[in-house]
């Protein structure tokens, strides 16, 4: 993130937190809001509960930075750790819904399946299903560090680890992504 | 792997369900915000800036691995600021504080603190300068609060550590220049004079005068002609012949006190004759006064000449043990007028021999005889007034 970026986010949270102003929360959501929907969707594998979910969190972002004294020092942060809320509160209605176990939930590829989404290339398609097939912490540092082009320690402060774990935990998630999708070479 | 990041980096770049449509998100905004301003959260007023938002303010700008430290120091630097700002406040309040305020011992530190920067800079001038402003300082609260003998105390004490402070400088001055010494002493001398009829007219109140504190204040004039005194003992020193003329003016003025304090004494003794006159008994009242015209004139003439004579006198020693009876009181004070005429003619000796060191030693001792006279003088006229007050009450007829 640029400087001109952060002191322009920490400018807009000022607003917020000391004028509630719903203008520079606009320009917040204008910022993330395509971020925070890709985060959700690699999750949720379909457009209508990203959508859902995405608007989801950034009303209740707004409301948690109403009735704070001292402002977050990262929005961005804040906005993926309700995204990931949320998604873990989907998934765990969902659960109850279909009596599965949260686990269960949280391996299947969401209500509706990415492949299903007409709209998708099939290359995407399968991308996303051979991430989704990782663990939850792997999926999220293969999206943050080569989607949305985080630091390591954006990461870090995104996912709340250390760095030098973020960095591990990466080499670890590319590795096994090339595992799956090797096996899956090897199936077709 | 190059592949695996490549295919990552192009999903953001996809058109479709990865990436929101521009149509949702502007819907998405819009519903957001009427939310938003539905639940009246939002306030389009500017609030006066706060303390609050000066700290919401430092706490997104000032980067977390650094906050700490900055925060901490921010913390130390509001204290300071608002502990010296306190502290200045505290003072000023405390400028026009008097003897028993809550602020009268941070003006006294005040004031401290100044003659102690003006002693570290060695600015000896400055130091005695700000000692005699003390003094004068101290000469107005005993005026302001003369109706507590407690505070009329604590203020003269204060005076007398201040007029002392300034005895201190000179002596020291004497001793590293004395030349600059003559001068300071010069401007002592000169504000002496205003700083002693500042202080007669404290010890001329009549609250103070009957008050636990007159003996205080009575000390403090003896304070101030000791430093008085000792200017001239400065001069005396360098510049005998300055210092001769200063002197001669000094028992001048003494001789001008026991004039006075002679004439002071014949008005009491007869105060106290008219008012035995008029009372309905012979026997003497508590304050042991005359029994007669007779008497009184003949203790007059006995004491004002210089001999001492207990005929005709009735003591009043065992009726008032705390206070001496007027005979004994005005005896001391015939007695001591008596002892200054004499050291007068000593000091004059002294001077005809340019001895002028103990001249002005012998000076100390007469002012203080002086003071004490003076002092002595109004306990009794307070006295005679309360023993006529009395008889006047006591010769009432009582009505049937």
């Amino acid at each position: 993130m640029k400087v001109i970026d952060r002191v322009k986010e920490k400018h807009l949270l000022y607003r917020i937190a000391t004028y509630q102003d719903a203008d520079a929360f606009g320009a917040i959501y204008d910022m993330y809001v395509d971020t925070i929907y890709r985060f959700v969707f690699f999750k949720v594998g379909n457009q209508q509960d990203a959508e859902d979910v995405t608007s989801e969190v950034f009303l209740k972002v707004w409301k948690y930075l109403q009735g704070l004294d001292n402002p977050v020092e990262s929005v961005r942060a804040l906005l993926y750790a309700s995204a990931r809320n949320a998604v873990v509160d989907l998934y765990r209605s969902r659960a109850k819904q279909k009596t599965e176990t949260l686990d269960v939930a949280m391996a299947l590829p969401g209500v509706k399946n990415v492949g299903d989404e007409i709209d998708i290339k099939s290359e995407v398609q399968n991308l996303i299903q051979d991430i989704r097939l990782l663990k939850q912490e792997y999926q999220e540092v293969l999206l943050l560090r080569f989607v949305e082009e985080l630091s390591l320690k954006e990461i870090a402060r995104v996912i709340g680890k250390r760095p030098t774990n973020i960095r591990v935990m990466l080499h670890r998630a590319v590795k096994k992504l090339e595992e799956v999708q090797t096996k899956k070479k090897k199936i077709f | 792997m190059g592949d695996i990041r490549e295919q990552l980096r192009n999903l953001r770049n996809e058109e479709g369900a990865v990436n929101p449509s521009l149509a949702w998100k502007q819907n998405t905004r819009n519903f957001l915000l009427r939310e938003i301003q539905k639940q009246g959260e939002t306030v389009q007023s500017v609030p006066a800036t706060s303390f609050r938002d000066f700290w919401k303010l430092s706490f997104l700008v000032i980067p977390a691995p650094l906050r700490k430290v900055t925060q901490g120091a921010l913390t130390i630097v509001l204290v300071m600021g608002i502990t010296i700002g306190g502290w200045l406040t505290g003072v000023s309040a405390s400028y026009n504080s008097l003897p028993g305020d809550m602020l009268y011992n941070v003006k006294l530190a005040t004031e401290k603190t100044k003659v102690a920067v003006a002693k570290v800079t060695g600015d000896q001038g400055a130091e005695i300068q700000l000692n005699l402003d003390h003094a004068t300082r101290r000469v107005q609260e005993m005026k302001q609060v003369a109706t507590i003998p407690e505070y009329v105390t604590k203020a003269a004490n204060e005076f007398q550590k201040s007029v002392g402070d300034v005895h201190t400088g000179l002596m020291s001055a004497q001793e590293k220049d004395p030349e600059q010494a003559v001068v300071l002493a010069k401007e002592v001398t000169e504000k002496i004079n205003t700083l002693s009829d500042s202080l007669n007219a404290v010890v001329e109140n009549p609250t103070i005068q009957n008050s636990e504190a007159a003996k205080d204040v009575a000390d403090s004039e003896k304070a101030v002609k000791g430093a008085e005194l000792q200017a001239i003992a400065v001069v005396a020193t360098v510049h005998p012949e300055e210092g001769k003329v200063l002197v001669q003016q000094q028992v001048q003025k003494i001789l001008d006190d026991n004039a006075s304090a002679r004439i002071d004494i014949e008005s009491v003794v007869q105060n106290a004759a008219a008012t035995s006159e008029t009372s309905t008994s012979s026997v003497a009242g508590p304050l042991g006064l005359f029994p007669t015209s007779t008497f009184a004139l003949s203790f007059i003439s006995s004491t004002l000449s210089g001999v001492s004579s207990s005929e005709g006198i009735v003591t009043s020693a065992s009726s008032s043990p705390s206070l001496p009876s007027v005979e004994t009181s005005v005896k001391k004070m015939t007695e001591s007028v008596a002892q200054v005429e004499a050291g007068v003619k000593e000091i004059n000796s002294l001077m005809d021999e340019n001895d002028l060191t103990k001249a002005v030693e012998k000076l100390k001792t007469l002012t203080d005889i002086t003071t004490d006279t003076k002092h002595t003088l109004v306990e009794v006229q307070t006295q005679v007034k309360i023993e006529a007050a009395a008889n006047v009450s006591s010769t009432q007829p009582i009505a049937h």
